[in-house]
């Protein structure tokens, strides 16, 4: 007999071979243009870099030094390192660079979005690159994003990112994440669905900056907020797989966790201020089916999360029972006889297992794209991650709205 | 305005169906799968049975020799009722992996308490003529609600069973079988509550008991 937690992997396996089939479809339709960049204009414009930075003298040099190994024209290109009233010697390292050519401003701290607007008050490029402080770019991020500003339309560019030297547990998994976002991103772009574009490398239009107003100094996740203002205003956001950067990810899970609630705050925050967009036709795709979809798999990850966890209560709640009230040792207890795993295969499992196999070709799909060598070894631990990160997610998830319904004071966290 | 594109959703739509009807498909396939497995064993055991039944008849009308047919039959029906008791363990577990084709299992499973109880009937017919030392059980227990003292209960019935296999014939019952015979027998064994066990047709046991208690009752008796 069907059961309710049949239904959930009913009404889960619909969404998911839905949105399977969507990304696939987007992605097979385009995918001549998917690796192809275009070429960066014959004039190239003037780039200013923005490198926000608090209590960074860790990352602060490795971040500059990357960027002054651009390959770009040095005459076109201006770097601008913001002290935000760091307490350390950030602003002492920062002023190192002047040397090469770096410009370094001062400003008592007010928050990632208050260093950049100073920022791009003093700038004088074009195009205005955000910069995270502890990341690094790739030599020719710059050159291979460029090119898609030739299209007015277009307000930012995300570029592809990935975890920077992963040693830690959850770093590695992170570093299957980001695989698996690459993918997500360029599909969403050629959806004209992006979001988010992320603070490391996240390039912008000046006019369209300077259009929309700058960064939101309220807002705990300016970035992904900068880009529902660009969507709402009619600019197009593009993703370019070329243009790699390296970023560092929290080490341990609480810090982990710690990150994924200031973001999902972030979203919350974000959607709620930008609801009117939501199953809205006049945003294409990202109103009917990106930002909706968003919401749906929030629901079904903590519908099947806690599906799985009251199925496994269940079951060693009677293992418990069971050997308490007979005293049998619970190996003994062969409620099934293993004659053939196949008897013992019900419609749901064909379900579940049928999500792992599209899901795993979607990642098969994200390591191409992130150009990524070592898949045997990416594929165990994405298996891994499969039966890890939905807890990790619903949790961030379940504190994010808990703390958001409390209200409580949201902490800036990398 | 944004762009929508409805092709791919539509293409997607469709293809989803598609992937989810082969999803139901193979389900179907993986019911069907355990019902031929549960019912070809089934039919193993109901040759048996008729062939027990056929060679009574033989014996009782042509031969009318009653004393050979107890040496015979004592082996003859222990084997089968182990037989049908490992039915009875496949029957559940097959039956809670059974989802979509519910209703031919549960066809299945009432033909099979019918037997089983024909069985424990001839058991008892045969226990009163041959004198055969054996302990008829039959075990009531139920698969709608969630019973947790049943499954325990039929742990250590199993047990008592796999530690004197040819002394105990026990016969399990599915107080929520729509079967006539089933309300008959509850009735008359007055049962109000599962898990519940009756010993040789005269001591009923209401609720979960240890095999300790069990087999002081089986001593009793």
């Amino acid at each position: 007999m069907l059961k309710w937690a049949d239904y959930i992997t009913f009404a889960t396996s619909l969404v998911s071979f839905f949105v399977f089939f969507t990304y696939f479809l987007f992605y097979l339709e385009n995918r001549k243009k998917v690796f192809k960049d275009p070429k960066p204009m014959k004039k190239l414009p003037k780039v200013s870099i923005l490198v926000p930075a608090y209590n960074e003298e860790k990352n602060i040099a490795s971040t500059l030094k990357s960027l002054l190994r651009l390959n770009y024209p040095k005459k076109k290109l201006e770097i601008i390192a913001i002290n935000d009233g760091s307490t350390d010697n950030t602003l002492q390292i920062m002023k190192k660079f002047r040397k090469y050519g770096v410009k370094v401003i001062d400003k008592p701290n007010g928050g990632k979005a208050s260093a950049l607007n100073v920022g791009l008050k003093k700038a004088n490029g074009e195009i205005i690159v955000c910069m995270d402080a502890d990341s690094i770019v790739s030599r020719n991020a710059l050159r291979n994003a460029i090119g898609y500003f030739k299209d007015p339309s277009v307000g930012a560019v995300a570029s592809s990112l990935k975890v920077y030297k992963p040693k830690t547990f959850w770093q590695k998994l992170q570093l299957i994440e980001y695989f698996y976002n690459i993918f997500l991103r360029k599909v969403l772009a050629l959806m004209d669905s992006v979001f988010v574009v992320p603070g490391p490398f996240g390039l912008y239009r000046r006019e369209a900056l300077e259009k929309v107003g700058g960064w939101d100094e309220k807002s705990i996740t300016e970035d992904m907020e900068l880009t529902f203002r660009l969507q709402k205003a009619g600019y197009k956001i593009e993703t370019c797989l070329k243009s790699i950067v390296y970023t560092k990810t929290p080490e341990t899970l609480k810090r982990l966790i710690k990150q994924r609630v200031r973001w999902y705050r972030g979203f919350i925050i974000t959607s709620r201020d930008y609801r009117e967009m939501f199953f809205n036709p006049k945003f294409g795709n990202l109103g009917v089916y990106t930002l909706p979809l968003y919401v749906i798999f929030v629901g079904l990850l903590f519908v099947n999360i806690f599906s799985f966890i009251y199925t496994l209560y269940i079951v060693f709640s009677d293992l418990f029972f069971i050997y308490y009230k007979t005293g049998i040792e619970l190996p003994e207890i062969n409620l099934k006889s293993l004659d053939s795993p196949l008897l013992y295969t019900t419609v749901s499992n064909v379900f579940w297992v049928a999500n792992v196999v599209l899901y795993t070709y979607i990642f098969y799909l994200s390591l191409l794209m992130g150009k990524k060598k070592k898949v045997f070894s990416s594929m165990l631990l994405y298996i891994i991650q499969i039966f890890v990160y939905p807890f990790v997610l619903a949790y961030s998830w379940l504190l994010s709205i808990g703390k958001e319904i409390m209200r409580s004071r949201v902490k800036w966290e990398r | 305005m944004g762009k929508i594109d409805i092709k791919i959703y539509i293409k997607a739509a469709f293809f989803t169906l598609i992937v989810f009807s082969v999803g139901i498909g193979i389900g179907i396939y993986l019911d069907s799968l355990r019902i031929s497995f549960f019912a070809s064993k089934f039919e193993e055991f109901q040759i048996d049975f008729s062939n027990l039944i056929l060679e009574e008849m033989f014996f009782k009308s042509i031969l009318a020799e009653e004393n050979r047919l107890c040496s015979i039959y004592n082996e003859k029906t222990t084997k089968l009722a182990e037989k049908a008791g490992k039915l009875g363990s496949y029957l559940e577990s097959l039956r809670e992996a059974t989802k979509l084709k519910s209703y031919e299992f549960e066809i299945l499973k009432q033909k099979y308490f019918l037997s089983n109880l024909q069985l424990w009937l001839h058991m008892i017919g045969l226990r009163e003529k041959c004198n055969y030392n054996v302990t008829t059980i039959l075990f009531f227990y139920t698969s709608l609600s969630k019973c947790d003292d049943c499954i325990a209960q039929g742990i250590i019935l199993s047990r008592l069973k796999k530690r004197n296999p040819d002394y105990y014939m026990i016969f399990a019952v599915d107080v929520d079988s729509k079967l006539g015979i089933v309300s008959t027998l509850k009735q008359y064994f007055n049962i109000t509550q599962v898990p519940a066990v009756v010993i040789n047709e005269n001591i009923k046991l209401e609720g979960f008991h240890s095999e300790e208690r069990l087999r002081k009752y089986i001593e009793k008796g």
